[in-house]
């Protein structure tokens, strides 16, 4: 119980800023409705019924990569860091309520977002594929910005950083894009970029679009990513004692 | 049980080629207020972030509450509470929240914490701000907030970097006064960092003198004021200093400290030397930190 409680109190005080500045709710849910709208007028229905699945799975990569990794880093700049070090807090309880507190500006992402793919009667299944994949790209996002903002000696503005490598995985490689307008070899080593892989393998199961090979690779990137990424967010994460 | 909350053993703290802390030996009573005191960049901070398990010691070791600071780290983070120098949080918080959720992150339950939160919102004159958000509170009322929130905790040491910067005179004898009743209320050691000596005089139960890295003194204020000869000092203002041959005094511009054993040998000095100005003080800690740091130079 005790627990919960350290859990909820983290997450307090995070939902403290979305909550007072919550125009940042209506951004969060504006750019996907934009997005929508978008892609509707130059695909149609088709376009957008990959462009949501494959959206919600870029947001929560954008979420874990920005929200997570500024968090931390605003808390090391503001020593609130050493403060919930020198407590009870457990590492886990520190994240668990920082995500927990910081989750509703990702839900703002998504949430309308699964409303419209229902309500136009959108396949399911490739709605829940994108929210079991979600986590996923949130943790990969995470352990790859904290790899990073973990390693920085002196106090700065992570978004600096983070920001940046939200558009440039986001934007740059085939995510809201079909990877078939790249030339080989470059299609498959763009595969290497973990969104490239998420949306392809999205790409894979919608519309019955065999890509075996393709998705196989997609997976072992993924993979790749969440294993090298924990491992050096774990060696570079010190609770304490640094 | 040790009669002693913290020990500090030839504690030592290296970034680099640089050693913040280069030898802190220590002692404090459970249940006592206690002062790092040191000037700026002395290595207090460093000390207290060891002591806090933030920071791993390059060398010596620490007990908190009878528990190594390295190898029962989580034993000490059981029981204390940890106020961090220039500490800043977020702006859209309000006070009252501020208590509650630090509570709660110690694993205690929203209602009991909201009902201490009041309760020291209460005690250091916060109630009246307790609902605005903290960006538009004064600096001083922002760190009564973070004092609170630590004392609140009920933790058996509680560690305040510097709680009383920014503080205007009237908020920080408030503050000081809030934690001595604190700590004698409720047996809670505290250990505090300042670089004004006058307020480690006023609050403090024993003074831990801490220069370049090296815990050079400790005491109570009493046992460090009785090492030093002198009982007071004269304050001139004088431009040649030639008359104070012999006599142990540091130049501050145009006025000069000199310090005597009596009112007598002060007046005395008053005559030989024919200051524009004098006044004559008891001697106080920092006379004492200064002929402790400085030696008889």
């Amino acid at each position: 119980m005790k627990s919960l409680w350290r859990v909820l109190g983290v997450a307090g005080f995070y939902s403290v800023w979305i909550r007072r500045q919550w125009t940042w709710i209506i951004q969060g849910a504006l750019l996907p409705l934009g997005l929508v709208l978008l892609v509707y007028g130059w695909g149609g229905v088709e376009g957008v019924k990959l462009t949501i699945p494959v959206y919600i799975v870029a947001s929560m990569w954008g979420f874990g990569l920005t929200i997570i990794g500024q968090s931390v880093g605003y808390d090391r700049v503001t020593r609130e860091w050493e403060r919930m070090v020198a407590s009870q807090l457990t590492v886990g309880e520190y994240f668990a309520g920082m995500i927990l507190g910081t989750l509703p500006l990702g839900l703002a992402d998504i949430a309308p977002l699964v409303a419209i793919a229902i309500l136009w009667g959108f396949d399911v299944k490739l709605l829940l594929l994108a929210v079991g994949l979600s986590p996923l790209a949130m943790a990969i996002g995470a352990f790859l910005s904290l790899a990073i903002v973990l390693r920085i000696k002196h106090p700065m503005n992570i978004s600096a950083i983070t920001n940046p490598l939200h558009l440039l995985t986001i934007f740059l490689p085939p995510v809201f894009y079909p990877s078939t307008v790249l030339p080989e070899p470059i299609r498959t080593a763009v595969l290497a970029i973990p969104t490239s892989s998420f949306a392809e393998i999205i790409r894979a199961f919608s519309a019955g679009v065999y890509m075996g090979e393709r998705v196989y690779l997609a997976g072992i990137s993924i993979l790749a990513w969440l294993i090298l990424t924990a491992i050096t967010t774990k060696r570079a994460l010190k609770w304490g004692l640094e | 049980m040790t009669s002693d909350a913290i020990e500090a053993f030839e504690l030592r703290r290296r970034f680099g080629d640089f050693w913040a802390v280069r030898n802190a030996t220590f002692t404090v009573k459970r249940g006592s207020v206690a002062v790092l005191a040191g000037p700026n960049g002395a290595g207090k901070t460093t000390t207290v972030r060891m002591l806090t398990t933030v920071l791993r010691p390059s060398k010596g070791s620490a007990r908190v509450v009878g528990f190594d600071v390295v190898k029962e780290y989580l034993e000490v983070r059981r029981r204390i509470a940890y106020m961090p120098q220039d500490y800043a949080t977020v702006g859209d918080i309000t006070p009252y929240e501020f208590i509650t959720y630090s509570l709660m992150m110690r694993g205690v339950g929203y209602f009991t914490a909201s009902r201490e939160a009041k309760k020291w919102l209460d005690l250091l004159g916060l109630r009246q701000v307790a609902k605005r958000r903290s960006w538009v509170l004064s600096g001083g009322e922002r760190r009564k907030m973070l004092v609170a929130a630590t004392l609140a905790a009920g933790a058996d040491v509680v560690f305040l970097d510097e709680p009383t910067t920014e503080l205007d005179v009237e908020s920080k004898y408030s503050v000081l006064r809030i934690i001595r009743e604190a700590s004698k209320q409720t047996g809670t050691t505290v250990l505090l960092t300042t670089h004004m000596l006058e307020e480690a005089q006023l609050i403090a139960d024993q003074v831990v003198f801490i220069n370049s890295g090296e815990a050079v003194a400790s005491g109570t204020p009493s046992e460090l004021l009785s090492r030093i000869p002198y009982k007071y000092k004269a304050i001139f203002e004088l431009v040649d200093t030639k008359c104070l041959s012999g006599v142990k005094y540091l130049s501050v511009g145009s006025r000069v400290i000199a310090w005597t054993r009596s009112v007598e040998e002060a007046r005395e000095l008053a005559e030989t030397c024919r200051p524009f100005t004098y006044s004559i003080r008891e001697t106080t800690l920092e006379d004492a930190y200064l002929y402790i740091v400085g030696g008889e130079k």
